[in-house]
C-alpha cells in the first residue's frame, strides 16, 4: 500500500515535469520541468529494482545534461530573436498527431495479453558489470569509441577561428545575394 | 498497482507523447533537445519494466540497453549543444526556422 502511494506520487511528478517541458512558455521553466521529470524517472527505476541505473541517471542526466542545457541557454541569450522565450509553432496539428499516436499505443497495450510475474529486489551492479564484459563487450567498446569521437567533434566544431571563418563566409554570401 | 506492468507502460507512453509534442511544436532548438531527452527516458522506462516483470528474476539485458541509452543521450546532448553554439555565433539566432540557411 505504501508502495502504491509512492508510485502515484512519482507518476504525478514525472508527468508534471513532462507537461512543463511541453507546454511552458519560458525555457528556464522547461529546463526545471526536465529536472523534475528526470527525478521522477529515477524514482521509477528504484521501484523497479534498477539501483545502478537510477544512480547513474541522477549523476549523468541531472548532474550533467540538465546543467549543460541551462548553461547553453545562458550562452545563447541576449540579442537573438528568440532568446529564452520558448514559443510554439503549429501546436494544433502537433497535438492531433500525438493524440493519434497515444491512442494507438494504449490500444496496443490493452489488447496484448502480457503475462508477467514480479521479480524479487536484488542488487544489479554485479550482473550489469558481468554482462557488459561478457555478452555486450563489443557494443561497450563501440560506445567508448563513439564518446571519444563526439568529444573531438564538438571541440572542433566550436573552435573560435572556425566560427569566425564561417561567419565571414555567411555574411559574404548574404551580401552577394543582396547585391544581385 | 505497483505490481502491474500496465501502469508503467502507460506512464512510459505518456512521457513519450509529451516528448513528441515538444519536438513537433517547439521553435527553439534547445526546447526540441529537451523533447528528445524525454523520449529517450520513456524508452528506458519500457526496457526496465519488461526486465523486471518478465519471469520471476531480473533480466539484466534491459538494464544494459538502458545504460547504452543513457550514454547515447549524454553524447547526443554534447554534440547538439556544440552545433547550437556554432549556429548561434554564426547567425545570432537559435530559431529552428533558420536551420534552412546552414551551408557547408
Amino acid at each position: 500500500m505504501f508502495k502504491d502511494a509512492v508510485l502515484i506520487f512519482i507518476i504525478f511528478l514525472t508527468l508534471l515535469g513532462g507537461i512543463f517541458v511541453a507546454f511552458s512558455g519560458s525555457l528556464v521553466t522547461s529546463a526545471f520541468g526536465l529536472l523534475i521529470s528526470l527525478i521522477g524517472v529515477a524514482g521509477i527505476y528504484i521501484l523497479l529494482s534498477a539501483d545502478f541505473i537510477a544512480v547513474s541517471l541522477v549523476m549523468i542526466y541531472i548532474g550533467g545534461v540538465v546543467i549543460l542545457i541551462m548553461i547553453s541557454f545562458m550562452l545563447t541569450r541576449g540579442f537573438g530573436e528568440i532568446g529564452t522565450a520558448n514559443p510554439h509553432y503549429k501546436i494544433i496539428p502537433g497535438i492531433i498527431m500525438s493524440l493519434g499516436f497515444i491512442i494507438l499505443n494504449i490500444y496496443s497495450i490493452l489488447t496484448s495479453e502480457i503475462s508477467y510475474s514480479v521479480s524479487q529486489y536484488t542488487p544489479t551492479t554485479k550482473l550489469i558489470g558481468n554482462s557488459l564484459l561478457k555478452e555486450y563487450v563489443l557494443p561497450f567498446e563501440l560506445a567508448s569509441f563513439m564518446i571519444v569521437l563526439f568529444i573531438i567533434g564538438s571541440a572542433v566544431m566550436v573552435r573560435k577561428e572556425m566560427i569566425v571563418r564561417k561567419k565571414i563566409d555567411f555574411i559574404d554570401e548574404r551580401g552577394e545575394k543582396d547585391g544581385e | 498497482m505497483a505490481n502491474n506492468p500496465i501502469v508503467f507502460l502507460f506512464l512510459s507512453s505518456s512521457l513519450f507523447v509529451l516528448g513528441l509534442i515538444t519536438i513537433l511544436t517547439r521553435r527553439n532548438i534547445i526546447g526540441v533537445l529537451m523533447g528528445i531527452e524525454l523520449m529517450l527516458n520513456a524508452s528506458g522506462i519500457n526496457f526496465i519494466t519488461f526486465s523486471f516483470f518478465k519471469n520471476g528474476f531480473i533480466l539484466v539485458s534491459g538494464h544494459v540497453f538502458t545504460v547504452f541509452i543513457i550514454v547515447l543521450g549524454a553524447s547526443e546532448v554534447v554534440i547538439a549543444l556544440a552545433i547550437i553554439l556554432a549556429m548561434y555565433h554564426q547567425q545570432n539566432s537559435i530559431s529552428i526556422e533558420n536551420l534552412k540557411d546552414l551551408k557547408g
